[in-house]
């Protein structure tokens, strides 16, 4: 089966990728992270006074991850440090904005909306904001922005898109499946 | 052998009633939707199936059920291929190479490749349930706490070592992650809440769907939604029928992914996830072009599916011959029987042979649905690519939320779901991959606790962990596995082999 | 002599329990939307199956859609908190074994106690001590001496701390003297399967979870933990404890579905009625039981709350004095078992 796997890695070329700052800091991170869990652990109750064997405590095992994870940040680290004085490579062409505004109404429909609306009603307004603001943006940015009509046809389709879903969604997981939504 | 009178019999009479085959064809195509959205689970499938079938006659329901299962794990396959997202934990490694196969325009053959791939696998397996059921059960028997804590540990240190293009590093450390995710909560041998600071919530541990579809699901979302411009991508596929040619050239993938996939599933607590995985694994060392592999390898693709399919009949095995089910789905599925006052066991061979190769129709029967609906819902699903990210997205978004409360109706695991896609997306950023965290979230627990239970059995000797035969493997391969990732090591058996390159390789076990 | 220590039991815990079920002639309930059942353990389990089983009879009586949700995580306690918090109309319920609901507290996990439940119960389940086939051990005396002999060779599987498995085995313990090594597993199931490959030497594990293997001949039946023989369709009788060892606590794990208390009247009301015509008629639950090694127990009420007293007893104190108790038993109205 796998068993000599070892030698299987070797005759592909190690292209990791190219060490960067980020990766020594998260070596860093890991470092003390694993040993958060470690002593974690360690403060956990033995056991032993109700005559349990001592490796079936709790903290055994989340000790022993906790220390491997320290151990391979410490790798990490070595292995990253020359990348330490240089500045990460640009990702693929990306915006930070872009992820933001995804998470804040990810964020305020999951986290906020449900349970404090109906959830159709959430799952609505959700729909329709986010459908409208990346919608028109990825036309803007594609050079097919709308004006008059075409724009008005545009938000039309998406209240309805949002609002067909919304109920479709709702619909399907409380009669069919049985949830009871928040 | 009478198995063939029984299996043809119980075959002729589900053929012949249309109420049978209309059941076969809805169950299955429930499943395949249930698979393919993400949050809803096989498990979660079979259980509400269950009560719904609870008045129909006993063979009726556990068909439905088995259908049901075959439907849900395939249909995970469609979500990893059209959208990096996979249904279910089981397609994970699917998405490795099912993914790029789409983004180059190819998602029509990378569904059909997987959907021939399953029903191969599911051949395989159901042919080890018809033929060697009983030896297969009996076998899953020598696997004990000390075998099942290496088999965890190799699960992890495979999955990180596939998933990451050379170096095992970050795939490690994404599954220690993973596993030490797995540590949070109630333990299972004192009861003790371990890293939960008081909070109830977190007592109960961190659910895996929630944490899958979060760190597949909505980091997925982040990443696409992060690029300004975005290519959509169209499908080229000149057809989606998978020519025989294409399936005939994986021939030994098959083979090798579909019994790897059945033992997987045999093993009680490591399920159809590990089936996927170690096929997959196989399949990449027994490659020539290795590095296609998580770049659109239509042999990966294959493995991979095949593997988890397997695992399904493979699963059904030990409940039928032992009453242990061989994975989650497959426990609901023996609870089923048992509510319908079928009594599993060591005994089912001689009190009721004909119940086992019914089954054995029953697989038969789903397997055959799951490849004509499969081919059917592949052109509709080609849609998909065509629908805008904005709109899109948000609807996957809405689906990942209601999927992850629906497991348990808490509203907590939306609150995971959010944590686990906020950190995969940051992981991801910085090339960790995500599949062997979710690995790890899946075998800490067994990792843990056969760690602590095979300790008391001896004593506090880790010699016995190194002394059975199964586990001494295992061993070897997860140590061997670590010494590889050692640069000067690697380059010394490298250049060692390639002194002996004339003399066969070293012997392997 | 079981028998007189449950019924001297009976007396002394003979307490108004039961929250007011009040059967006040209210006009029959008729659910107008789907009742929840809310099982605290994963789906396929024997908390799961029996629940599907009496939720298809419910449906039937109450004319309702009965839906059952696994919300499994921290010994049940989660799903149990739900159904506490839920709204108090009367829609949510959950299912288990007793002697886990009334010990909850105890442990700290919950703040809650039998009494807060109208309790119906479904059947209960007896532990049996099985060993290995292989095992030198023949008979109960066997075992009895080889636990005083060599405690150490002794392991028993059980499905974790608080199960029914390890309370019957600690109940011999008290009893017989002598020791053993424990052995958790995930499940009685998995406790049943270590003890038929050989991992372990014996399981206390309940009769249902290994009814097919003892009908296979896999594991011996040495006893069973009731003051009566138990008789296994394909088996035949298993001798009881109290054949063996004297004062051996004696309390059946019950299990049932659990009403929070806050429920309105009329569905109290409704239930009963429900558990004294259908349940307690019910061919079906009678089948399931039978053939699972388990005893039939359509209890409700007053007389319910009194059944499961034992068994949570006998688990809070065996929590108490392995240091697992956060609140002293004695301080909630819970009195050793004696």
């Amino acid at each position: 089966m796998v068993d000599d796997n070892g030698v299987t890695v070797s005759e592909v070329p190690p292209t990791s990728d190219q060490p960067t700052r980020a990766d020594a800091l998260m070596g860093l991170v890991f470092v003390f992270f694993g040993l958060v869990i470690a002593f974690e652990s360690w403060r956990m109750p033995r056991m032993e006074e109700f005559g349990s064997n001592i490796w079936s405590a709790p903290g055994v095992v989340p000790g022993m991850i906790g220390l491997c994870l320290a151990v391979m940040g410490f790798l990490l680290f070595v292995r990253s440090r020359p990348g330490l004085g240089i500045t990460p490579p640009k990702g693929e062409a990306g915006s930070k904005t872009r992820v933001l505004i995804t998470l804040a109404l990810c964020f305020g429909f999951a986290f906020v909306a449900v349970g404090l609306i109906p959830f159709v009603l959430a799952a609505f307004l959700f729909l329709f904001s986010f459908i409208m603001i990346f919608d028109l943006q990825d036309r803007r940015v594609e050079g097919r922005a709308l004006v008059g009509k075409a724009l008005l046809k545009r938000i039309a389709l998406a209240l309805v898109v949002a609002g067909v879903a919304a109920w479709v969604i709702t619909t399907v997981f409380e009669d069919i499946f049985y949830v009871r939504l928040p | 052998m009478s198995g063939l009178g029984f299996f043809l019999d119980a075959l002729g009479a589900f053929l012949t009633s249309p109420m049978t085959l209309f059941n076969v064809a809805w169950a299955t195509f429930l499943g395949i939707i249930v698979g393919s959205l993400p949050g809803l689970t096989a498990t979660l499938g079979i259980a509400l199936l269950t009560t719904l079938t609870f008045r129909m006659d006993g063979t009726q329901a556990i068909l439905i059920l088995i259908c049901m299962y075959v439907g849900a794990i395939y249909g995970g396959s469609r979500s990893a291929i059209l959208l990096n997202i996979p249904g279910t934990p089981a397609n994970a490694a699917t998405a490795l190479d099912g993914f790029p196969l789409a983004r180059s325009g190819q998602a029509g053959r990378a569904m059909g490749i997987a959907t021939a791939g399953s029903f191969a696998g599911g051949m395989i397996g159901m042919l080890a349930l018809a033929l060697v059921a009983p030896v297969l059960g009996d076998f899953a028997l020598s696997f004990g706490s000390f075998e099942f804590f290496w088999l965890a540990l190799f699960g992890v240190l495979i999955s990180g070592q596939i998933t990451t293009t050379g170096d095992s590093l970050k795939g490690w450390i994404a599954g220690f992650i993973g596993l030490f995710v797995a540590m949070i909560g109630q333990e299972g041998i004192h009861s003790y809440q371990r890293f939960s600071y008081g909070s109830s919530d977190l007592a109960g541990g961190i659910g895996l769907l929630p944490a899958l579809v979060g760190a597949f699901g909505f980091a997925e979302i982040l990443t696409v939604m992060k690029a300004r411009g975005f290519q959509s991508v169209r499908d080229a596929s000149d057809r989606i029928l998978p020519r025989f040619a294409d399936v005939w050239r994986h021939k030994r993938t098959i083979v090798r992914s579909g019994l790897i996939g059945t033992f997987m599933g045999l093993l009680p607590g490591v399920g159809e996830d590990m089936g996927a995985w170690m096929s997959y694994a196989a399949a990449k060392r027994a490659s020539k072009v290795k590095e296609t592999f998580g770049k659109g390898s239509l042999d990966g693709l294959m493995a991979a599916e095949t593997g988890n399919n397997a695992a399904v009949p493979g699963a059904i095995i030990p409940v039928l011959t032992l009453a242990v089910p061989g994975s989650a789905p497959a426990a609901v599925l023996l609870a089923a029987m048992f509510i319908h006052g079928i009594r599993p066991g060591p005994m089912i061979m001689i009190e009721y042979p004909a119940f086992v190769f019914e089954v054995v129709a029953m697989v038969a029967m789903a397997m055959v649905a799951m490849l004509i609906i499969g081919l059917l819902l592949t052109r509709p699903l080609l849609l998909v690519l065509a629908v805008p990210r904005a709109f899109l997205m948000p609807l996957i978004f809405t689906l990942c939320t209601i999927g992850s409360f629906a497991i348990a109706g808490r509203v907590f695991d939306i609150q995971v779901m959010l944590a686990f896609g906020l950190i995969g997306f940051v992981l991801r950023e910085m090339n960790y991959p995500m599949a062997p965290l979710v690995l790890g979230i899946v075998l800490g627990d067994l990792l843990d606790k056969s760690f602590r239970r095979g300790m008391t059995l001896s004593d506090g000797d880790f010699v016995a962990f190194l002394t059975r035969p199964i586990s001494a493997f295992l061993a070897i391969a997860c140590v061997l596995m670590l010494l590889g990732a050692i640069p000067p090591v690697r380059r010394r058996v490298s250049s060692l082999l390639a002194s002996l390159r004339k003399k066969p390789s070293e012997p392997s076990t | 002599m079981s028998i007189k220590t449950i019924s001297g039991l009976f007396l002394g815990a003979g307490l108004a329990l039961g929250a007011a079920a009040g059967s006040a002639a209210a006009a029959d309930w008729k659910p107008e939307k789907p009742i929840n059942i809310i099982v605290p353990w994963s789906a396929g389990g024997s908390t799961d199956q029996v629940t599907r089983v009496v939720a298809a009879e419910l449906e039937k009586a109450l004319g309702a859609t009965v839906v059952v949700q696994n919300q499994p995580g921290a010994s049940g306690s989660i799903g149990s908190k739900s159904a506490l918090e839920s709204e108090p109309d009367g829609y949510t319920w959950t299912a288990g074994a007793a002697q886990d609901l009334g010990t909850y507290k105890v442990l700290g996990m919950l703040d809650t106690t039998i009494g807060d439940w109208n309790v119906y119960l479904d059947v209960a389940n007896v532990a049996v001590i099985g060993v290995n086939a292989d095992s030198p051990y023949q008979t109960m005396d066997d075992f009895l001496q080889a636990m005083k002999d060599d405690p150490n060779a002794i392991s028993v599987a059980t499905a974790g701390l608080n199960s029914g498995g390890h309370n019957a085995m600690e109940a011999v313990k008290s009893a017989a003297g002598g020791g053993y090594k424990h052995v958790t597993y995930d499940g009685g199931n998995p406790a049943v399967i270590a003890t038929v490959s050989g991992e372990t030497v014996a399981t206390t594990q309940l009769a249902v979870e290994q009814a097919e293997m003892i009908r296979a001949k896999r594991i011996r039946p040495l006893a069973v933990l009731n003051g009566e023989p138990l008789v296994l369709e394909g088996y035949g009788e298993i001798p009881p404890i109290t054949d063996f060892v004297d004062g051996v606590p004696i309390a059946p794990n019950y299990f049932g579905i659990f009403v929070p208390g806050t429920a309105p009247a009329e569905v109290v009301a409704a239930l009963d009625k429900v558990w004294a015509e259908s349940i307690a008629n019910s061919q079906t639950l009678k089948d399931y039981a039978a053939g699972r090694g388990a005893v039939f127990a359509p209890f409700y009420g007053e007389d319910a709350q009194k059944r499961v007293l034992p068994a949570i007893q006998n688990n809070a104190y065996l929590l108490f004095d392995a240091g697992k108790a956060k609140v002293d038993p004695a301080t909630i109205g819970i009195e050793r078992m004696k």
